[in-house]
C-alpha cells in the first residue's frame, strides 16, 4: 500500500456484483472476515481455507482486515480458533494492519446480539488496552480499534469520549480506525461533539477513516450505513483529513441491502469514491513509512468508572428486554437510549433471522401477512437468547416452532429444516436429507415466486425426502 | 435443475439438489442467490436492518416479480 491515502470500500456479501462493476473507482478492500463464513469467524470446527476468501481474493485489489467478531471490550478472550482465523484471513491478504471495535457484545451475561458501548473508566481502558495488546501479539500485526456508536446518555463520572479514546489508545501503543461517521452519530444524539473528540485524540495515531451515511429512527440517528456521506459530514472530513499525518486509508461503508433501496448503482458508488479521493489527496503530507510510530504504552491515571463485568451484564439484559438487575445505575435504567437498543437488538436478531431464510420468512407472509411472521419471530425472541451466527439463531427457531406447534405452521417449519439444511450443507458439504408433506419441487418454487402454496390434501400420505448433497468444501490447514 | 425423482413404496418421493443448483434455480426465485454470504456474523454496522423491513414488505406484482419497499 501506498504512503499516502488511498480510498477503500467495504466488502460485504451481496456486493461482489456492484464492485465488480467499478473495479477502478477503489484503491482498496476492506474485508470483514467473520462474516464470509463459520470458518473465518472460527466457528465451524474446521479451519479455514482459501475457498472462504474466495470472493474477495477475486479483486486484484491490496485489502485490510476489519474484524468484526472479537471487540476488545469483551469479556472472553477470543478462542485459540477465532483468532487462527483471523490471522489466517490477515496474513491471506497481507492485511498492513487488523481492527476492530472498541465495545463489547459478550459478558457473564452471554451474547448481547449488538455491538454495545463501554463504560468510560479506568477499568474499561486497561481491559481494552490489555486485549488490543493480546491480539497484537498473537496476530504479530499491528491492531487498530474503531471508535464506536454509543446510543446512552453520558454516564455520571464516565470520562469524555475523547478522553477515553485517547486514554486507549495511549495505553494500547495502538493505531486508531477514526469511523467519523460513529462520532457524528454520537453528536447528534448529544454526546461530545466531533470536533472536541478529535481534539483530544494522538491523532498521528490514525491509520484509517471510515465514511457513511444513517438515517433518523425514534429520534436518534442511527449508524445504518443506509447511503452516500453527506455534505456535512464530508465538511466534517474535510476539517479533520488534513490533521491526520499517517492517514492510509478512507473507507466507504455502506450496506448491500441499502444500495438498491436508496436507488443507488454503481456509477453513483463511483462518483462518490471520486469525491473521497479528492478528500484523501488532502490529507497531512505523509509521516515515517510504514506505520506510526511507536511512543510506548502509558500508564492510565484516570479517574474510577463503573465496574466492567457488571455494565455488561447490565446492559445486556436490558437492551434484550429483561427486567434491569437490581445493581443498575438509576441513570442507566432510565436512559432513553435503551429503547433504541432494544429495538436495534430485535431488529438485527430477526434480520440475521429473514436473511438466513428468506424463504421461510416469505412463506409466513404470504400465510398471514406481515403480522404472522413478526409474531413467530417476537415470540422465538421472546423464548431465547441471542446467538451470533445466523444458523444458530435458525436452530433456536427450529426449536421453538417444534416446542409450539401450530397447525398452519407445519410447512413453514419444513421450509424452515430445508433452508437450515441448505445453509449448513453448503458450510460443510455434508449431504442432508429434509422431509416434506407437500411436493417440495413446486412448493420452493412458489415461494420464491411470491406465491401462497396451495392447500395440501389431507388425504395424501406422500412424504417427499429432499436430499441436498454439495462438493466437499476445500480446507485450508 | 438436477434432480431425481423415485416413487418409493410407502409414498415416499425422493428429490436429491446439489446445494449449488439450488441457490441458483431461477424457478427457487432471486430470493436465495445471496444466501450463502449469510452464513457469516453480522457486519460492523449499528444501524437498522433493513432486511427486517424487506421481508415484511416484499411486494409481488403483475409480472409476479418481487419489489421491495424504499428506505425506512
Amino acid at each position: 500500500m501506498r504512503s499516502r491515502a488511498q480510498v477503500g470500500i467495504v466488502y460485504a456479501p451481496g456486493m461482489a456484483t456492484i464492485l465488480a462493476a467499478i473495479p477502478d473507482a477503489f484503491d482498496v478492500l476492506e474485508i470483514e472476515p467473520q462474516t464470509l463464513s463459520p470458518a473465518l469467524a472460527g466457528r465451524s470446527g474446521r479451519a479455514p481455507g482459501a475457498g472462504d476468501l474466495a470472493e474477495v481474493l477475486a479483486f486484484p485489489h491490496p485489502k485490510v482486515v476489519h474484524s468484526v467478531g472479537m471487540p476488545f471490550g469483551n469479556r472472553a478472550r477470543p478462542t485459540p480458533a477465532e483468532v487462527g482465523a483471523l490471522r489466517f484471513a490477515a496474513d491471506a491478504v497481507d492485511s498492513p494492519w487488523v481492527s476492530d471495535h472498541l465495545s463489547f457484545n459478550g459478558g457473564r451475561a452471554g451474547f448481547a446480539g449488538f455491538l454495545l458501548p463501554l463504560p468510560q473508566g479506568r477499568g474499561a481502558v486497561r481491559h481494552a488496552a490489555a486485549r488490543i495488546g493480546w491480539l497484537r501479539d498473537r496476530l504479530g500485526r499491528d491492531v487498530a480499534f474503531e471508535t464506536g456508536v454509543n446510543y446512552l446518555r453520558p454516564q455520571p463520572g464516565e470520562m469524555p469520549d475523547g478522553e477515553f479514546l485517547a486514554a486507549v489508545a495511549e495505553a494500547a501503543d495502538c493505531g486508531i480506525l477514526l469511523d467519523l461517521h460513529n462520532l457524528w452519530t454520537n453528536e447528534r444524539n448529544g454526546r461530545e461533539p466531533v470536533a472536541r473528540v478529535v481534539d483530544r485524540l494522538p491523532l498521528d495515531r490514525v491509520v484509517e477513516v471510515h465514511l457513511a451515511d444513517g438515517h433518523e429512527r425514534a429520534g436518534y440517528w442511527v449508524d445504518a450505513h443506509s447511503g452516500l456521506t453527506s455534505g456535512e459530514l464530508l465538511d466534517i472530513a474535510a476539517t479533520v483529513v488534513p490533521r491526520l499525518p499517517n492517514l492510509r486509508l478512507i473507507t466507504f461503508e455502506m450496506g448491500p441491502d441499502y444500495v438498491p433501496a436508496a436507488g443507488l448503482g454503481p456509477d453513483d458508488l463511483a462518483r462518490h469514491l471520486v469525491d473521497l479521493r479528492a478528500l484523501a489527496a488532502a490529507a497531512a503530507p505523509p509521516g515515517p513509512p510504514g506505520r506510526p510510530a511507536r511512543r510506548g504504552r502509558r500508564e492510565c491515571a484516570h479517574r474510577r468508572g463503573p465496574g466492567l463485568d457488571a455494565w455488561r451484564d447490565e446492559l445486556t439484559l436490558l437492551v434484550n428486554g429483561h427486567p434491569a438487575p437490581a445493581a443498575a445505575t438509576d441513570t442507566l435504567r432510565a436512559d432513553p437510549g435503551l429503547g433504541l437498543y432494544r429495538e436495534l437488538v430485535a431488529v438485527a436478531r430477526s434480520g440475521a433471522l429473514v436473511g438466513a431464510a428468506p424463504l421461510t420468512a416469505r412463506l409466513l407472509v404470504l400465510l398471514g401477512g406481515p403480522g404472522r411472521l413478526e409474531s413467530v419471530v417476537e415470540g422465538f425472541r421472546a423464548h431465547s437468547r441471542p446467538s451470533l451466527l445466523p444458523d444458530d439463531e435458525l436452530r433456536g427457531l427450529d426449536d421453538y416452532l417444534a416446542a409450539h406447534p401450530e397447525p398452519d405452521l407445519g410447512v413453514a417449519h419444513e421450509v424452515l429444516r430445508y433452508e437450515r439444511a441448505l445453509l449448513r450443507t453448503a458450510a460443510d458439504g455434508r449431504p442432508r436429507t429434509v422431509t416434506f408433506t407437500t411436493d417440495p419441487t413446486a412448493l420452493l418454487p412458489a415461494i420464491g415466486a411470491g406465491r401462497a402454496p396451495a392447500p395440501a390434501e389431507d388425504d395424501d400420505p406422500t412424504i417427499y425426502e429432499l436430499t441436498i448433497v454439495s462438493r466437499p468444501v476445500e480446507s485450508g490447514h | 435443475m438436477e434432480k431425481s425423482l423415485q416413487s418409493r413404496p410407502g409414498g415416499v418421493v425422493s428429490v436429491t439438489i446439489p446445494a449449488e443448483v439450488a441457490f441458483d434455480l431461477d424457478r427457487f426465485g432471486q430470493v436465495q442467490k445471496d444466501i450463502l454470504g449469510k452464513l457469516g456474523c453480522m457486519a460492523c454496522c449499528s444501524g437498522f436492518d433493513i432486511r427486517w423491513d424487506f421481508a415484511r414488505q416484499f411486494v409481488v406484482d403483475s409480472e409476479l416479480n418481487i419489489r421491495q419497499p424504499g428506505l425506512p
